[in-house]
């Protein structure tokens, strides 16, 4: 190997490095700055949701400080990618808390969302999640330093059960779930909950991620003879696949889900075979303040942000932090903590017309009951009004 | 391929001696997640230095090395916690078992050279993760496992500082195992059934058992990563088991130097602090991963140790005049 | 397991493993050729799906964007031949070098396309629509499943009547026997690599237009099929592209059978569990024999 070589060799090492420093140059800031952390999945099974909250929550952030942000000083949001594995997001708990965040935000799974909730209590910083649904997170007491706002599982998957009963009686049920870690931790408690209000249970498949096999789930269940299929998990694509062979293979058990199928893509995905899938969502689209956010978010993004609940519920959570951040008047994380669960009566775009957020140190829930769960239906390929069925 | 060792580096051996001391006691001082970068490193290095001591020394071209690491962790973790034996014994049964699972593996396949090794021991890396996967209570499947009892050393729960210090001297000692195995007679009867195995045999070296030996010798230390690994994070996940962790480390071996103990823990910690530098690019760190490996195999095949030999080569030549 | 569940994982399984044994073919070409194992095989498949896809959206006519993918994707993996693997085997590469370089490209053209095309999956419509058909009360078929026989024979009829009646399909099965001698006969070993790896690259897009309509595209779709696709060649043996075909459909076939009616633990390990047993047992794969390579 000629000197030329070993030359071009150590420019090119040395560019190569330049060029990554610089990415750790930030932009200057105009005030100094109050720091959010959050954590997303980039790249893995849950980044069908999670980018469509960064999205949010980048719009939102860009108009809030415009508008002056918090008393003239600018919100800035550091992201982290968890890759969907709790490890990894315990490690970048610790990295943003060295960082000086004030407050962590999750947008990634539940799984990894339960993950920040053990680091970030032990760490003692005031965290959450707009669209994290595992009943798991909500603990009796709950947990002194976390704060949410989606559905928790308990309550769609009690308003679902109510339905199930007016509608149909007592159906056999079918469970279908993904085996992702969110996935296993959302239906086992489906399961549970189900079998204990009486349901009977007659088959329970599962779809791993990234398998090409959902045939033989299909025709499993339709063996089963159940007369209603409960879809339920973390990974859209695959729970899609299950769905689009339930329908190639005529099975006529009508599908339920849970509120995951919001997120973006199902519909695409899933294609005519999502025509009356029935699932709980955390929105209600008649009320003028979600037709709002959504004109923002669609002007700013395209159709591809147009009517995604997790958005939604993302965009309306930052709102709250950001008030809390603003009535604790003050950059220490235990006064931000107070001022959170101090909110009270706080008008909120989620949930049926004039819902609004009260913490309390008995509950960090936005949702207190499965009268408040609206289920809405898939027609004509887009995501319909929701059902009269109470 | 031979190894290039320190010995060819005489200028640079002292003071890199020097450099690594203070290098290795300052993680004490940082905070909790620089902590968990430098415990990271460690058993990483554990990893590609047993990785190159089977792929690079002794020729073996094994893709099952993330196997190893993972059932190590997983028999650690779920003898800790159900069936309550203390960490420190667990090491003491996860390391065997390894070994043996191993030498289980390596007899089917010694007749296997090349890129029918380097398939079976893939298919092999896969069919474990799909059984963790699967394998329901007993391995938590999906869910991984949570809520491993700590080690307590005094009574009192392991601090992450001490973790370090833990973690630092099995890497030591890794180390010095593989350096004294490789400058030892055995050492030579490796490189001889790597090299020229039916001279080997001539000689009385059975190549086949210096091999399987290697192999197993190595899997144990992967182990070890494992177990350290487990009672640091003190949960699971099938994650850990993926066979891109492999091609990673083997990357890693690669960028350093096939064969090289400096040159493999250049490459790792080169390669480990990446996705740092990246900061805000951390999304494409595997993409990076990607054109770095590209890059490495048609610019420097032969690693940073590689490049720094003839480093230090061009510059003596240069000194002399030529 | 009556008749009916049966007749059904063989269609299943036949259709699945059709796929697998086109992928083993793609990997046959390469392999024999070049003693090459080429991981990247799955992520042309994927890149051939998206821009088909992509073309698509912009509202091109099918026959436009099936075209488009196909050649774009096998433009691709020549590409990849020339400026990565031809300056390798010039300097000899070492055949671990050779395979990191191919990981990488593999982590680059995935992970690339996931960060230009983004991360969401997208539907792609077959060529013959989502038409069902009964055989009995309990049998399925589709029209995308004949396509997919259909192009399976017609695939492999052709390569192999290619490597036997074309000048370059004659110098690739030449090569594959002894590269020396080739040489000595005039083939020039460059080219025959480069046609080796396009066919491969060709064989593997088109592939995506028959597996894409089943599932969805995304940058993640070439993962799984691609490592299938070599598990399902060296079971079948690398002797004759005989052994694709059934390395394939075997393993198409056993793994459906597998998740009908056993429990899952056994569904996802088959395919690894029969590589192993094959690779112990009788390395040269099932349709062993005189090794090319």
């Amino acid at each position: 190997m000629n000197q030329g070589k070993v030359a071009g060799a150590l420019i090119c090492a040395a560019a190569l490095t330049l060029t990554l420093t610089s990415a750790a140059f930030g932009e200057p800031a105009t005030g100094k700055p109050i720091l959010i952390g959050a954590h997303l999945d980039q790249a893995k099974q849950a980044s069908y949701y999670s980018l469509l909250q960064k999205d949010s929550i980048d719009l939102f952030v860009k108009e809030f400080n415009e508008a002056g942000g918090v008393n003239g000083r600018p919100v800035q949001v550091l992201f982290e990618d968890d890759e969907n594995n709790p490890v990894t997001t315990a490690i970048k708990v610790d990295k943003l808390a060295s960082e000086g965040v004030e407050y962590i935000v999750s947008i990634g799974s539940s799984a990894t969302g339960l993950a920040t909730q053990a680091r970030a209590s032990e760490l003692k910083i005031p965290h959450g999640a707009p669209a994290n649904l595992a009943e798991q997170l909500t603990t009796d007491p709950p947990k002194r330093y976390y704060f949410r706002i989606p559905l928790r599982g308990k309550y769609e998957l009690g308003a679902v059960a109510q339905y199930l009963h007016k509608k149909y009686g007592a159906p056999k049920l079918a469970v279908v779930r993904d085996t992702t870690q969110t996935g296993l931790v959302i239906s086992d408690q489906w399961i549970n909950d189900l079998k204990k209000d009486g349901f009977n249970i007659t088959a329970l498949e599962q779809v791993t991620p990234g398998s090409t096999e959902a045939s033989s789930q299909a025709l499993r269940v339709k063996d089963s003879g159940a007369d209603v299929v409960i879809v339920v998990g973390g990974s859209i694509p695959d729970l899609a696949n299950y769905i689009k062979a339930h329908k190639l293979f005529e099975n006529p058990a009508p599908l339920i889900g849970n509120s995951l199928f919001t997120a973006g893509g199902f519909l695409k995905l899933a294609g005519i075979a999502a025509e009356g899938f029935v699932y709980p969502d955390a929105i209600d689209p008649s009320r003028t303040e979600i037709q709002e956010i959504d004109g923002k978010l669609v002007k700013a993004y395209g159709d591809r942000l147009k009517n995604q609940a997790v958005a939604l519920q993302a965009w309306e959570y930052m709102r709250v932090v950001c008030d809390a951040i603003k009535r604790a008047g003050s950059d220490d994380r235990e006064k931000i903590r107070d001022a959170m669960e101090a909110t009270k009566d706080f008008p909120i775009a989620i949930g049926p017309p004039g819902m609004t957020l009260t913490y309390s140190p008995t509950n960090h829930d936005l949702f207190t009951s499965p009268d408040q769960v609206v289920l809405r239906e898939v027609r004509n390929g887009e995501f319909g009004p929701p059902l009269r069925w109470r | 391929m031979r190894g290039i060792n320190a010995a060819t580096l005489p200028r640079f051996y002292p003071l890199a001696l020097v450099g690594a001391g203070i290098v290795t006691m300052l993680p004490l001082t940082a905070d909790a997640y620089h902590l968990t970068i430098a415990i990271n490193l460690c058993i990483t290095l554990i990893l590609t230095l047993s990785l190159n001591f089977v792929v690079g020394n002794s020729g073996q071209f094994h893709l099952s090395h993330v196997a190893f690491f993972g059932t190590g962790a997983y028999v650690s973790a779920i003898l800790a916690k159900q069936y309550h034996l203390s960490p420190w014994l667990c090491l003491f049964c996860a390391v065997p078992a390894v070994a043996m699972l191993a030498a289980l593996i390596g007899l089917p396949i010694t007749r296997l050279k090349g890129l029918y090794l380097a398939v079976a021991t893939l298919a092999f890396s896969l069919f474990v993760e799909v059984l963790v996967n699967q394998g329901g209570a007993l391995t938590g499947g999906g869910y991984g496992i949570q809520d491993v009892p700590a080690a307590t050393m005094f009574g009192a729960r392991l601090s992450a500082k001490s973790f370090y210090l833990l973690a630092l001297a099995a890497l030591i000692m890794t180390i010095l195992i593989i350096k004294n195995l490789l400058d030892s007679k055995f050492g030579r009867e490796i490189i001889a059934s790597r090299d020229h195995p039916n001279a080997a045999a001539a000689a009385g070296i059975n190549p086949a058992a210096t091999k399987l030996l290697v192999l197993v010798i190595a899997a144990s230390f992967a182990a070890v990563a494992g177990w350290l690994h487990t009672f640091y994070y003190l949960t699971l996940n099938p994650v850990v088991l993926s066979p891109e962790w492999t091609f990673v480390w083997f990357f890693m071996v690669l960028v350093g130097g096939l064969g090289s103990i400096t040159g493999v823990v250049l490459g790792t910690m080169l390669l480990t602090l990446v996705p740092e530098l990246l900061g805000f690019a951390a999304g494409q760190t595997v993409l990076v991963i990607g054109i770095l490996m590209i890059a490495v195999t048609l610019f420097a095949p032969r690693g940073l140790a590689g490049l720094l030999h003839d480093l230090a080569k061009a510059v003596s030549s240069e000194r002399k005049g030529r | 397991m009556t008749l009916a569940s049966v007749v059904q994982v063989l269609l299943s399984g036949l259709q699945i493993g059709s796929i697998y044994a086109l992928l083993a073919l793609s990997y046959y070409v390469i392999i024999i050729a070049t003693g090459i194992l080429n991981f990247a095989q799955g992520e042309w498949m994927m890149v051939s799906g998206i821009l088909g896809v992509t073309f698509l959206s912009l509202g091109l006519p099918y026959s436009i964007a099936f075209c488009g993918g196909i050649v774009g994707a096998t433009t691709l993996a020549i590409a990849a031949e020339r400026l990565v693997i031809r300056p390798l085997q010039k300097r000899q590469a070492s055949e671990a070098i050779t395979l990191l370089a191919l990981f990488g490209i593999m982590l680059v053209v995935r992970y690339g396309t996931g960060a230009i095309h983004g991360r969401l999956d997208e539907p792609l419509p077959g060529p013959a629509g989502t038409h069902v058909f009964r055989l009995g009360s309990n049998v399925f078929v589709f029209s995308q499943s004949f396509v997919i026989y259909g192009a399976t024979a017609a695939i492999f009829l052709s390569v192999v009547l290619w490597m036997r009646l074309s000048w370059l399909g004659r110098s690739l099965r030449i090569t594959a026997i002894d590269p020396l001698a080739a040489v000595l006969v005039g083939v020039n070993l460059n080219t025959v690599r480069m046609v080796a790896f396009g066919l491969g690259g060709l064989i593997a897009a088109i592939v995506a237009w028959l597996y894409a309509p089943l599932f969805a595209v995304g940058y993640l779709t070439g993962a799984i099929p691609g490592i299938k696709g070599f598990i399902a060649l060296f079971i079948g043996g690398t002797s004759s592209p005989l052994g694709p075909l059934v390395g394939g459909l075997l393993l198409g076939v056993m793994e459906v059978a597998a998740a009908r009616y056993l429990p899952s633990i056994y569904a996802e390990g088959i395919a690894f569990a029969l590589l192993m047993f094959i690779l112990f047992l009788r390395p040269s794969g099932l349709i062993g024999g005189r090794r090319s390579q």
